[in-house]
């Protein structure tokens, strides 16, 4: 059994080996078979950065319009899906240094805090129930700074290395370190709801 | 924000989650655990949030979205094989254009042009001898037609202060032309531009400055008991230097063309504060007047599509006029603010959403 999952991966390989070889040489419709297997993961990633369904299908058709351009460069050292992460990460960061984009975000209608009754005062972490959290983390993932969003998702959802991180973003190992904290930090005390 | 607040190792304790210290740090933090129940409770808690982050639900992929990204392939396929079928390959138009704007600054500077009167002090007998020959020449020879605020027919030479000053608006006409050719913001619009942009720039500087110079060389010989002709043209020259001329955009960005367009400070570097308060108006329009007003104030800017939209007024100040902000707010009777909440480091505004609703 060991061996026929280990064939069934290797099979993998050679076939997205093969059709990037063929993408290259300018099949599209074997681009286009590239697309159906990586637009999941893509999607997953673009949208844990912005976390607006809008906004991640348009940068998500960029990230592969990018990726057909460039493939003729992409030379193989890494995986196909390490090197569409790198664009779909960068351009979601991109998309968000926009002012349009973020002016066009920060003015969509959002729940007024108030319309779901006061939040409570300091409650901690450890007491709220999971379904409650989980509502609170995602309006609170919303207002994070676009870059304090950007290490947690690719940290906590997506289990990158500080290093990987680092290099994905273009910044040192520290500010990685420093930044994770702080958006853990800034997330906890929204979610807990003692944000000064 | 420094590893350590008050002896607690809040930095460290998100790399201890993570298991990103090296051991000498690992075993501090193991240390200062044993003993410190707020910061056990801490490391718990973010436990917590990174489990929660981690099956935080993604939604699903729309369905159709492949087929967009087929159908902007088409389309950037389309437009890649158009631009290939331009004159110029883009790195050599580029490369023209580069140095067309190179000529056209320097011809603006007034470098590439000698200035009549240098030109004077340094003429020796012979050039001198020539620029009669020259003068000569051009009174007898209709100017060239690549210059179409020369005239034509055999008159005598123009008085000499007209001559520079119309040569120097031509020079001013063609730098616009080769300017604005190629500030195109996208490849296709560079190659295309440029083709335009250097046919204009580079034939038209070479007869501009020669006529210029023969008219010089033609006022001085046939004008001599005049004011020097020198002093004019340098004059003019001056006048033209001075004008104001709109600036190069060597390279143009989408993004830097459109920076360049907003007004406020707040334009790029802000964030959401997260406040959401309600201003009650019988009159929408009115009250965004108003809002508009206030951000103007304040040094901000505001934006709002409309009731019928649905959108809050949304108003990003500059951060250190944000309680300012909450505080006229409030003046104004909007509700729902809040306290002014601490604002995440590093972006220099801030912005503030303000539902404009109906009285019920």
């Amino acid at each position: 059994m060991v061996f026929a999952a280990l064939r069934g991966i290797l099979r993998g390989m050679d076939e997205e080996a093969d059709l990037v070889r063929k993408a290259r040489e300018g099949d599209r419709r074997a681009f286009d078979r590239l697309v159906e297997i990586h637009l999941p993961q893509v999607w997953a990633t673009v949208w844990r950065v912005l976390r607006h369904r809008e906004d991640t299908e348009d940068v998500v058709q960029d990230v592969f319009v990018t990726a057909h351009r460039a493939l003729s460069g992409f030379r193989g050292e890494s995986k196909l899906a390490t090197w569409l992460h790198r664009i779909a990460v960068t351009r979601a960061l991109n998309h968000l240094e926009r002012a349009e984009e973020k002016l066009r975000r920060a003015s969509d209608p959002i729940e007024p805090l108030a319309a779901n009754g006061p939040r409570a005062i300091g409650t901690p972490l450890a007491a709220l129930e999971a379904k409650e959290l989980m509502r609170r983390l995602a309006d609170c993932l919303e207002r994070l700074p676009a870059a304090w969003r950007a290490v947690v998702a690719l940290r906590d959802a997506e289990e990158n290395s500080y290093e990987q991180i680092a290099d994905l973003l273009q910044v040192e190992l520290g500010t990685v370190r420093s930044r994770l904290s702080r958006a853990r930090a800034s997330l906890k005390e929204c979610v807990e709801g003692t944000a000064a | 924000m420094s590893e350590t607040a008050n002896g607690h190792p809040q930095e460290r304790l998100s790399a201890y989650l993570d298991d990103e210290l090296d051991i000498e740090q690992r075993t501090e933090v193991d240390r200062h655990l044993a003993s410190c129940d707020a910061c056990r409770s801490q490391l718990s808690s973010l436990g917590r949030l990174k489990q929660a982050v981690a099956g935080d639900t993604v939604p699903p992929v729309p369905s159709g979205l492949k087929e967009k990204i087929g159908k902007r392939l088409d389309e950037a396929t389309v437009i890649r094989t158009r631009r290939f079928r331009l004159a110029l390959p883009a790195t050599i138009a580029a490369t023209i254009g580069a140095i067309g704007i190179l000529i056209a600054v320097k011809w603006r500077q007034g470098e590439l042009a000698p200035p009549p009167v240098r030109a004077r002090e340094v003429l020796s007998q012979s050039e001198r001898q020539e620029s009669k020959k020259a003068a000569d020449t051009v009174a007898a020879v209709p100017a060239p037609s690549a210059a179409p605020a020369r005239t034509a027919s055999p008159v005598p030479p123009p008085a000499p202060a007209d001559v520079p000053a119309r040569k120097a608006k031509e020079r001013d006409k063609d730098f616009h032309t080769s300017v604005g050719g190629v500030s195109g913001g996208t490849p296709g619009g560079v190659v295309g531009g440029v083709e335009g942009g250097v046919e204009s720039a580079v034939p038209s500087a070479e007869p501009s400055r020669a006529d210029a110079n023969r008219a010089a060389a033609a006022s001085r010989v046939a004008a001599a008991p005049q004011p020097p002709p020198a002093e004019a043209n340098e004059e003019s020259r001056d006048r033209f230097l001075q004008k104001p001329v709109a600036p190069v955009p060597a390279q143009v960005e989408p993004q830097a063309a459109a920076k360049a367009e907003r007004p406020s400070v707040c334009a790029d570097r802000w964030s959401y504060s997260g406040v959401l308060g309600t201003w009650e108006s019988g009159d929408p329009e009115a009250t965004a007047g108003e809002l508009n007003k206030l951000a103007r104030d304040l040094g901000g800017m505001g934006q709002w599509r409309g009731i019928e939209d649905g959108r809050p007024y949304l108003l990003v100040v500059p951060r250190s006029r944000y309680t300012e902000a909450f505080r006229r707010l409030r003046a104004h009777g909007v509700t729902g603010l809040g306290e002014p909440p601490a604002l995440a480091p590093g972006d220099d505004c801030t912005a503030i959403s303000i539902a404009i609703v109906r009285p019920r």
